[in-house]
């Protein structure tokens, strides 16, 4: 699994290069979106590494080498969705590497700020995001679900921001569920919080093993 | 009989082309030709030993084992090249190596050091950067650096030149020499197995035509030619194809013994390349008789 | 060993092999108990199939020509001078056969063929 993940990685040098630059853009311009911001960034580089991982193996056709190495297609499958988290992983260090300069440079940039709450919401929403979009890609290949995948990273952009919306209006709900949270203890909370989360992506890694099973390449 | 593969009653059906019963087996130590024309089914054959795509019909055995039930086991144990590159471009030969060589328990790094210096590959540069003939002496290198006992090789010469095929050649010829090795290896440029082939499988149209030994085959076959007056009338029957041009008739006959007493002396009667057999068996209208 | 194959000749590789090989051994140029290349190596070398080389390792057993020992390879068989005389004597009637035949679709009879043989001597 270690090797698919380093695969998909190396195979993008320039990108990861762009990521980089991306990051750094994003730092200095989302500034004034508050949690939002980090979760965004996340999010959006999250993407852009991901799917372009695919698009290197569609290009290069090299779903026909992996199915023709002794390795299991539900590893294949499983080390897709693990790479999301190592790219959240790495997409969160360079963004607290690149606030790091800014501080030591003392640089005269706001930027948003890098709270637990917002690394959890970039899990969450890359979670969320890959969940869906990648049952399309092992039954589609990367190509064809192209455009359907760019509509669903709008769409959970749009859901995110109108769900944050929804939450500053109704306050009182807020409230409660602070309440809420606050009795419980932590470990209570982040098993409330991943639980879903997990059963989600997990079901949606046994809709993508089906597919890919049955694909023929 | 050790057979390393053994196909029976294989059908795949797709739109347009269908593959209908075929059935051939191959046993350790020698190399299968497996011939047609483009379109004919031989990739889709491959593809199904490999399991790229599903089977709707019939038995595929490897090593004796199911390829389907004991996939992990069987693919452990072939070496495969084919003829488009799936291999990753942005990576570099070394990075590639070492993306593959986990997969494989019985990798052997110091035979894959021998190819690369026997080949002359360059570890650091990009595969996008390699030339036809190096991409697929890498792809050979890999296939064989994991003790495969099973080669399976889908067009590998397609588009190369003639002396990156023969040293393909030479790497096959010693390759057989311990007998423990055996060879898939599908293509339509014949001149490549007429030497080196053991059996010949010949594939059209989704059905296998032939399967024997290139021995019997190139035996039992002949090319016939003789003038435009030449009385085929005792012998239409054994004729394969004919072919007639302005000066004269050429033809694939069978039954070589047979012919020679029919026609005798009024014919010229020669050996037939795999060219000629592969030719004259899918009938096509602008087929020629290659001579030696 | 010395090798020369045709592959625009009509006959079968495996004969010309045959052919070459009891040539060396008669010739003497093959000593009785040399071992010969494997099969397996002789067809790398020759660049031909492993069962071409087979067949004519076979055929060259049958004839007595050369043993094979499980495990061990082949070797040239103890030089049978009876044998190879009797191999002599096959070919000069085959040759003769064929003399004989030529003669008939001429119409040359019996008694000019044994002239012919008789100048030829002479020569």
């Amino acid at each position: 699994m270690y090797h698919l993940i380093k695969k998909d990685l190396l195979v993008q040098k320039r990108a990861l290069l762009l990521a980089l630059c991306l990051l750094v853009w994003f730092s200095l311009t989302f500034s004034g979106m508050g949690i939002a911001g980090l979760s965004l960034s996340v999010l959006a580089v999250t993407y852009f590494l991901t799917f372009g991982a695919s698009a290197s193996d569609e290009k290069n056709r090299s779903d026909r080498l992996l199915v023709s190495l002794p390795v299991r297609k539900s590893l294949i499958v499983a080390a897709k969705y693990v790479s999301v988290y190592v790219i959240v992983a790495l997409t969160l260090f360079l963004v607290y590497f690149i606030q790091l300069v800014i501080k030591f440079l003392q640089l005269p940039v706001d930027v948003f700020p890098f709270t637990l709450e917002g690394a959890a919401g970039s899990v969450a929403a890359s979670t969320l995001y890959c969940a869906l979009s990648f049952p399309l890609i092992f039954k589609y290949g990367y190509m064809k679900s192209r455009m359907v995948n760019f509509i669903l990273f709008f769409l959970t952009i749009g859901g995110s921001s109108f769900f944050l919306d929804w939450f500053q209006e109704n306050a009182g709900l807020i409230q409660k569920i602070k309440e809420f949270f606050a009795e419980r203890s932590d470990w209570e909370t982040a098993a409330l919080f991943v639980t879903p989360a997990l059963v989600i992506y997990i079901l949606s890694y046994c809709l993508s093993l089906s597919f890919y099973r049955k694909r023929e390449f | 009989m050790d057979k390393i593969v053994e196909i029976t009653g294989l059908s795949k059906h797709y739109k347009g082309f269908s593959l209908k019963n075929i059935s051939f087996s191959l046993e350790r130590g020698y190399i299968m030709g497996f011939i047609g024309p483009n379109g004919a089914g031989k990739s889709t054959t491959i593809k199904l030993m490999m399991n790229l795509v599903k089977k709707d019909g019939g038995q595929i055995k490897l090593f004796g084992l199911d390829h389907e039930k004991d996939e992990i086991a069987v693919k452990e144990r072939i070496g495969f090249v084919y003829d488009e590159n799936c291999f990753y471009d942005e990576l570099t030969v070394e990075e590639m190596k070492n993306f593959i060589r986990p997969f494989y328990r019985r990798w052997d790094e110091a035979a894959f050091k021998r190819y690369v210096r026997e080949f002359g590959l360059p570890l650091n540069k990009q595969i996008k950067r390699l030339s036809k003939g190096m991409k697929m002496k890498f792809a050979l290198a890999a296939a064989l650096s994991h003790h495969a006992e099973l080669l399976i090789m889908d067009e590998p010469t397609s588009g190369l030149d003639p002396l990156v095929r023969n040293e393909l050649l030479d790497i096959l010829r010693t390759l057989m020499e311990d007998g423990n090795t055996s060879v898939f290896f599908s293509t339509h440029i014949t001149s490549d197995l007429d030497k080196i082939a053991d059996y010949i499988t010949l594939i059209h149209e989704g059905e296998i035509l032939l399967s024997t030994t290139k021995e019997e085959l190139l035996e039992e076959y002949c090319i016939v030619k003789g003038g435009k007056n030449l009385d085929l009338s005792a012998c239409r029957e054994l004729f394969i194809g004919l072919e007639e041009s302005r000066y004269g008739i050429a033809g694939l006959a069978r039954n070589k013994g047979d012919v020679i007493k029919r026609l005798g002396g009024s014919a010229v009667i020669e050996r037939p390349t795999l060219e000629d057999i592969l030719l004259f068996f899918t009938s096509r209208s602008d087929s020629h008789v290659s001579s030696h | 060993m010395n090798f020369i194959l045709s592959n625009s000749a009509n006959e079968p590789i495996y004969l010309q092999i045959v052919k070459q090989v009891k040539e060396q051994i008669i010739k003497g140029e093959l000593s009785e108990g040399e071992a010969l290349p494997s099969i397996r190596n002789l067809a790398k070398e020759l660049k031909i199939s492993v069962i071409t080389a087979k067949r004519a390792y076979d055929e060259l057993e049958k004839e007595g020509f050369i043993i094979t020992i499980g495990g061990k390879g082949s070797f040239v068989a103890p030089i049978n001078k009876e044998m190879l005389r009797e191999n002599r004597i096959k070919r000069i009637e085959e040759k003769l056969s064929e003399a004989l035949a030529e003669a008939k679709l001429i119409g040359l009879t019996l008694e000019e063929l044994q002239e012919m043989m008789k100048l030829l001597d002479e020569e």
